[in-house]
């Protein structure tokens, strides 16, 4: 199928406002664009779609992160007996969970690999 | 099972005697990997098996997947590009597999995490989307993906993957033109 790189100009340019919450069809110019009108009646609903699909958080990245560590073995004490208590000032100075159960569970799972 | 075993707590070693240019990738580069991808890895394995479960499981095989190849990884371009083929290799066989065992109760009860969610789409409407989807070639996958759930332009994606952005703005007209032409087929049946 041969497709002008004018129509790939013009979905690229409706895709960028769609996803900025603008009205893409304000993008595609006077003459008749039924291609890229009919891709993008896809998108739309590929973007709800994706838009709800959930975030890695929580017990599943506690989860994910647990076994793929626990899968393996490292012989880093120094580094371990190292991160742990820097983890543990991160925790207490940044404030911010997330990133702080990241340096945690860093710490963690190099104890689980000694 | 592989082990994830670093010689030393540094992130490359040279042998210099066995081969030249030859690195050993050590434990500290897969958690900078990690850390830097998985929450991609994560949202591609549940673009590809729509179950939060198979892909958190799909998740875990492609890092241990990507520990034994790790090896093999500069031939293969950007870490975003290689751990999504990964990824999409881990859900294919993990698909496959789900097929041969037949457990279509178990992937029905849990495969769609979206049926809820989305309620300006019918329940048929995502299901033929996400088939579709599966039905793209790996480099589509991966354009859709970064594009709508990574909501990334297009010059980003073509730098997370290592291609020219024209490349890129072609591979997301074709995919998209794919996606509805499959989507008509799925309506007309």
């Amino acid at each position: 199928v041969l497709v002008s790189a004018e129509s790939e100009l013009a979905l690229d340019e409706c895709l960028d406002r769609l996803l900025s919450g603008e009205d893409w069809s304000h993008a595609l110019p006077e003459a008749d664009r039924s291609d890229v009108r009919g891709l993008m009646d896809v998108a739309q609903k590929l973007l709800t779609i994706a838009r709800q699909a959930p975030p890695l958080e929580g017990h599943r990245r506690e989860g994910l992160w647990g076994r793929v560590a626990a899968a393996g073995r490292g012989p880093e004490k120094l580094a371990t007996a190292l991160l742990a208590p820097w983890a543990m000032l991160f925790r207490l100075l940044a404030g911010n969970e997330t990133q702080a159960f990241e340096a945690r569970e860093r710490a963690r799972i190099r104890d689980v690999w000694r | 099972m592989a082990t994830l075993v670093a010689e030393r707590p540094v992130r490359t070693i040279r042998f210099q005697p066995v081969a030249p240019n030859i690195e050993i990738r050590g434990n500290e580069w897969f958690v900078d990997l990690y850390e830097s991808t998985c929450e991609s890895v994560y949202r591609f394995a549940l673009m590809l098996m729509r179950d939060p479960s198979a892909a958190e499981d799909v998740a875990a095989e492609v890092y241990l997947r990507a520990w034994r190849a790790r090896d093999r990884f500069e031939e293969r371009g950007t870490p975003v590009a290689w751990v999504l083929s990964i990824t999409r290799n881990c859900a294919l066989d993990e698909l496959r597999k789900r097929r041969q065992e037949r457990n279509l109760e178990a992937i029905a009860e849990h495969e769609d995490p979206t049926q809820h969610l989305a309620p300006e789409l019918s329940e048929n409407d995502v299901t033929a989307i996400h088939g579709a989807i599966r039905c793209l070639t790996r480099e589509q996958q991966q354009v859709i993906f970064l594009r709508f759930y990574e909501e990334l332009p297009h010059e980003s994606v073509a730098l997370k993957l290592g291609r020219n952005p024209n490349a890129v703005r072609a591979i997301q007209f074709r995919a998209l033109s794919r996606l509805r032409k499959l989507l008509e087929e799925s309506r007309a049946r």
